[in-house]
C-alpha cells in the first residue's frame, strides 16, 4: 500500500510541477493595449492570427484584415439585429468572448472593446495574449479614428487610412443644407434617448435633423419621460426594432400616447445594426434618415 | 365608530387624486392641466393629461383600493391581523401568472387575458394558504406558508424572465416584485376594471359573514352563515382584486397590512365596516406613495413597493412583536 | 311545539361512532342539562344537532335552511373566541346577524333586542368597552348576551359555566332557567353536576356516545349511573334550599 501511496505522491508532484511550469512560461506577457509588439516572430510585424471578441471590432476586422488573418469573431456578429455584417460573419468560426476558448485559438492578437469584462481582459493578460481595446464610437470623428486604429493594430495601416478617406468623402457627399432642420427624437425601450456627444446623435445631425434631447441639454444617453417627449412635440420619432418575447421596457413603445404621437407626426423604425458600431455602415443610417427627412419636406 | 371616517377618507382620496394628476416630469401649470383634462384644449397637453396622467391616477385609486380591501377581507376571514396578500404570497403568485402570460404570448390572445392569468395565479396561492392555515389561521403557519409561496413564485418569475428571448425582460423582475405605475395607459385601466369590480362585489357580499366569524366558525355557522360560500367568495374576491392589481402594477406589498391596521380602531374593529374604509385608505396610501415616487426621484423609476415596504415593514415587525407578547 | 327533535343521530369519525343512535326531544319550558364524562360526545351531539357536523339520522334543526335555523336556535360554543376588540354593544349586536331586515345597520327591532340582552346580563356599564378589556367572567356574560339577542326560542350552550366564579355560574344558570320558564328551552352541556341538579328541569346523561339516561335529576343521577358513567359516588339530597349534589369520592 505504501508503494501506491508514494507513486500517487510522485504523480501529484509531477502534475503540480508541469502546471507551475506552464504558468511560469508566459510570464513574458505583452502589456495589453500595446499593438507594437511582435510575439509571433512574424517578419512583417503584423499579427498572423487575430481573434475579435467585440461586435464593433468584429466588423472592422472583417473589413480590414488580410485574407486568413482573422481567425474568429464573436457570436454577436451573427445576430442580424445588431450586426450589419451578419452574412459575412457566417464564414468565420465563432467565439463567446471567454478567455479559455480564446486561448485555445492561439491568437497573436485579440481585439476587444472597453466594455469587455475586466476579468476576461485580466485573464488574457495573464495568459500572455496581446489585447487591443477599442472604445465605442461617440462621434463620427471617432468612427474614422477607429478605422485607422484597427488598421494599424492589424498591420494594415494603409487599408485603414484608405477606408477612413473613403468614409470622409462619402459623408461629405451625404451632407446637404436643408432649408429647415426638423426636430427629431430618438426613443428606445424604457424611454431611452441619446443626446449630444453620442454617435446616434451625430448620425441624426448629419442627416439634417435637430435632436430634441440635445435641445433639452442632454449629453450622452438618458431616460426621457414619455410626458416630456409628448410635450416636446418632435416632427420625427426614430425608434429601434423590437425583440421577440415581451418586456415592459418595450411596452412603453406601444403606449397609446406614443401611438397617437406617431400617427400625427412622422416616424419610423430604423434597424439598430447600422447605428450601434463605428463602421462605414453608419453612413447607411445617415442616408436612410436623410431620405426620411426629404419625404417629410415634400409631405403636405 | 367615527361618523367622519368615510367622508374624511373620501376627501383625502379626492385630494390625492387631484395632486397625482398635477404632478409629473413635464412641468404643466395647474390651469393648463385642468383645461386640457376637462375641455381638451392644447393638443400635446391633452395627450399628456388624458393618456398618461389620468390612467396613472386612476390606477393609483383602483390598485390601492383593491389591495386595501383584499387585506381587510383576508384578515377578517383568517381572524389574524398579519394576513395580507403580499405577505402570504398572493401578490407574487399573481405576478407569476402575469409574467407567464406575457412571455408565452397568452396575454396577447384577448383583451382580458393578462389579468385573468394573474387571477389564476392568485387563486392557486389563496387556496393553498387556506388549506395550509386550517380553521383558524395561526400566525406561524400563515407566515411560513407565505414565505414559501413568495420564494417559489419569485424564483419562477426570475427563471421565466431570464429564459425570455427579449434582453430587457431579464431586468424586469424588479418591476414585478416591487411594482410601479409608471407609463401605464387607459388600456391597463380597462383591462383591470372588470376584475376589480367583480372582486369588490364578491367581497362586499362577505361583510356579514366576516362579522359573524369574529366569534369563530361554529358560532358563525350557527348564525346562518354558509361557510363554504363565504370561503368561496373570499377566494374569488381576493384573487380577482389582487390578480388585476398585480397584472397592471406588479406586486405591491404591505398596503393590505398597514391600512386595515391603522383604520381598525376607527371602525370599532368591526370587519364589515373595515372593508369600505380599507378600500379608501388603500387608495389614499397608494396615491400618496405614487406621488412621493415622482417627487423623490423624478428622473428614475423608483418602485412603489420600495415606499410601501419602508412604511409597512417596520409596522409588520411591530405587529409581530405585539402578537408575540399576546402569546399567539 | 317541539323545539328540537333528534332521531337516531349517529356521528362517526374514521369509521368509529363518536355518538351513536341518539333520540332526543326538547319541548318549550325545558332546561336540559347534558351530562357525561370527558369524551362522552356532548359537544359532538350539540354540533351535529345543529348541522355543523355530518351525521346520519334526523335532526329537526339541521333540516332547516341557514337563517331559519339561526332564528330557531342559538349556539354558544365552548371556545370563547373573540377575534377583534369589538365593543360589548357591537358584540351583542352580532346576535342580530340572522335578521338582515334593515337596509344597513340595525333596525329598531334589532336595537331593542340588543338593549334587552345587555340589561338582562347586567352589561350596561360595559356597553362601549372593548370586550377584550373585560375579565373572563364579563366576556362570558357578553357572549351569553349575544346568544340572548338572537331571540331564538332554543338555546344550545356548550359548557357555558366553565371557568366562571360561583356567582357568575349561578347567575348564568338563572338566566337560562328564566329563558326556559318564559317559554323557550335550553340545552346546556355541563360538568358541574351540582349546578345541573339545582337549576335544570331535566338531565340527559351520555356515556361513550350513547344516551344512558334521560329524565328528572333524581331518576338520572342514581348511584348506579354515577358509578358506571363517572366512576364516583356522591351525596344527593333534598334540602330546605332545594336539591344538593356533591361528588364525594372515586370508586
Amino acid at each position: 500500500m505504501s508503494g501506491c501511496a508514494r507513486a500517487f505522491d510522485l504523480l501529484t508532484a509531477a502534475a503540480l510541477g508541469l502546471w507551475l511550469g506552464a504558468a511560469a512560461a508566459p510570464a513574458v506577457a505583452e502589456a495589453p493595449g500595446d499593438p507594437s509588439g511582435d510575439p509571433s516572430g512574424n517578419p512583417s510585424g503584423a499579427p498572423g492570427r487575430v481573434v475579435s471578441i467585440n461586435l464593433c471590432t468584429d466588423q472592422l476586422a472583417m473589413l480590414l484584415a488580410a485574407p486568413g488573418q482573422l481567425v474568429s469573431v464573436s457570436h454577436l456578429a451573427l445576430d442580424p439585429r445588431s450586426s450589419a455584417m451578419a452574412a459575412e460573419a457566417a464564414a468565420y468560426p465563432v467565439n463567446h468572448g471567454q478567455a479559455e476558448e480564446v486561448f485555445l485559438l492561439a491568437p497573436d492578437l485579440v481585439l476587444a472593446g472597453t466594455f469587455t469584462p475586466r476579468a476576461t481582459l485580466a485573464m488574457l493578460d495573464r495568459l500572455g495574449i496581446p489585447v487591443v481595446t477599442l472604445a465605442p464610437a461617440g462621434s463620427l470623428a471617432d468612427v474614422r479614428e477607429g478605422m485607422i486604429a484597427v488598421g494599424r493594430a492589424l498591420g494594415r495601416g494603409a487599408e485603414g487610412a484608405a477606408m477612413a478617406r473613403r468614409f470622409d468623402a462619402d459623408l461629405a457627399a451625404l451632407h446637404d443644407d436643408p432649408p429647415r432642420r426638423p426636430r427629431a427624437a430618438l426613443y428606445y425601450a424604457n424611454g431611452y434617448t441619446l443626446g449630444g456627444g453620442t454617435l446616434s446623435g451625430e448620425i441624426l445631425a448629419a442627416a439634417g435633423f435637430d435632436n430634441i434631447a440635445a435641445e433639452a441639454g442632454l449629453t450622452g444617453g438618458g431616460v426621457l419621460p414619455l410626458e416630456r417627449l409628448v410635450l416636446a412635440d418632435p416632427d420625427f420619432i426614430v425608434m429601434g426594432e423590437s425583440y421577440p418575447g415581451a418586456s415592459r421596457a418595450e411596452e412603453l413603445l406601444t403606449h397609446p400616447a406614443l401611438r397617437t404621437l406617431m400617427d400625427t407626426r412622422a416616424g419610423g423604425v430604423f434597424a439598430d445594426r447600422d447605428w450601434l458600431c463605428g463602421t462605414p455602415h453608419v453612413l447607411r443610417a445617415v442616408a436612410a434618415l436623410r431620405e426620411a427627412r426629404r419625404a417629410l419636406e415634400t409631405a403636405p | 365608530m367615527n361618523h367622519w371616517l368615510i367622508p374624511g377618507l373620501v376627501a383625502l382620496v379626492a385630494a390625492l387624486f387631484a395632486a397625482s394628476l398635477l404632478i409629473g416630469p413635464a412641468a404643466i401649470g395647474v390651469g393648463e392641466s385642468l383645461a386640457a383634462l376637462i375641455r381638451g384644449e392644447g393638443e400635446a397637453v391633452v395627450l399628456v393629461m388624458r393618456e398618461i396622467r389620468l390612467p396613472r391616477a386612476l390606477l393609483g385609486v383602483m390598485v390601492g383600493a383593491s389591495l386595501g380591501l383584499a387585506g381587510a377581507a383576508l384578515q377578517g376571514f383568517l381572524r389574524n391581523p398579519l394576513a395580507e396578500p403580499g405577505l402570504i404570497g398572493t401578490s407574487a403568485s399573481a405576478a407569476l401568472g402575469a409574467v407567464l402570460a406575457l412571455q408565452t404570448g397568452f396575454a396577447a390572445g384577448f383583451a382580458l387575458a393578462l389579468p385573468a392569468a394573474a387571477l389564476t395565479g392568485a387563486v392557486i396561492s389563496v387556496v393553498l394558504i387556506l388549506l395550509l392555515a386550517g380553521p383558524r389561521g395561526s400566525s406561524l403557519v400563515l407566515i411560513l406558508a407565505g414565505i414559501a409561496i413568495s420564494a417559489l413564485a419569485g424564483a419562477l418569475i426570475s427563471l421565466v424572465l431570464n429564459l425570455s428571448p427579449n434582453p430587457f425582460a431579464a431586468n424586469e423582475i424588479v418591476f414585478w416584485m416591487m411594482g410601479s405605475l409608471t407609463d401605464r395607459s387607459m388600456d391597463h385601466v380597462r383591462a383591470a376594471a372588470p376584475f376589480m369590480l367583480a372582486g369588490a362585489a364578491a367581497l362586499w357580499l362577505t361583510r356579514r359573514g366576516l362579522d359573524a366569524m369574529t366569534l369563530g366558525e361554529d358560532a358563525a355557522a350557527s348564525m346562518g352563515i354558509a361557510l363554504t360560500r363565504l370561503r368561496l367568495l373570499l377566494v374569488i374576491g381576493t384573487a380577482a382584486l389582487v390578480g388585476a392589481a398585480t397584472a397592471v402594477a406588479g406586486a405591491i406589498g404591505f398596503v393590505g397590512l398597514v391600512v386595515p391596521h391603522i383604520l381598525r380602531p376607527w371602525v370599532g374593529a368591526q370587519p364589515s365596516r373595515l372593508l369600505p374604509a380599507s378600500a379608501l385608505g388603500g387608495a389614499a396610501m397608494l396615491l400618496a406613495a405614487d406621488i412621493a415616487v415622482r417627487l423623490i426621484a423624478p428622473e428614475r423609476d423608483l418602485k412603489l413597493g420600495v415606499l410601501t415596504a419602508i412604511v409597512g415593514a417596520p409596522l409588520f415587525l411591530h405587529l409581530i412583536w405585539k402578537t408575540r407578547r399576546a402569546g399567539l | 311545539m317541539t323545539l328540537l327533535s333528534v332521531e337516531n343521530l349517529t356521528v362517526s369519525r374514521a369509521g368509529q361512532p363518536v355518538v351513536g343512535g341518539i333520540d332526543l326531544t326538547v319541548q318549550p319550558g325545558e332546561f336540559v342539562g347534558l351530562l357525561g364524562p370527558n369524551g362522552a360526545g356532548k359537544t359532538t351531539l350539540l354540533r351535529a344537532a345543529l348541522g355543523l357536523l355530518p351525521f346520519t339520522g334526523r335532526s329537526s334543526l339541521a333540516a332547516l335552511p341557514g337563517r331559519e335555523r339561526a332564528r330557531a336556535a342559538a349556539f354558544l360554543p365552548q371556545s370563547r373566541e373573540i377575534a377583534w376588540p369589538l365593543s360589548v354593544e357591537a358584540l351583542v349586536a352580532l346576535g342580530r346577524v340572522p335578521y338582515p331586515g334593515a337596509a344597513r345597520g340595525l333596525s329598531g327591532a334589532d336595537r331593542e333586542a340588543v338593549d334587552r340582552a345587555i340589561s338582562r346580563m347586567g352589561l350596561e356599564t360595559f356597553r362601549h368597552r372593548p370586550t377584550t378589556e373585560l375579565s373572563g367572567g364579563e366576556q362570558a356574560r357578553a357572549l351569553i348576551a349575544r346568544v340572548l339577542a338572537q331571540e331564538a326560542p332554543l338555546l344550545l350552550a356548550d359548557e357555558p359555566t366553565a371557568g366562571l366564579d360561583p356567582a357568575a355560574q349561578i347567575a348564568t344558570m338563572r338566566v337560562f332557567a328564566a329563558h326556559a320558564a318564559a317559554g323557550g328551552a335550553v340545552v346546556a352541556s355541563l360538568h358541574d353536576l351540582g349546578l345541573a341538579v339545582r337549576h335544570c328541569t331535566r338531565l340527559v346523561l351520555l356515556d361513550g356516545g350513547r344516551l344512558v339516561a334521560d329524565g328528572a335529576p333524581a331518576e338520572v343521577l342514581t348511584p348506579g349511573n354515577l358509578a358506571r358513567t363517572f366512576g364516583i359516588r356522591a351525596h344527593f339530597a333534598e334540602t330546605g334550599d332545594g336539591p344538593v349534589f356533591q361528588p364525594l369520592d372515586m370508586l
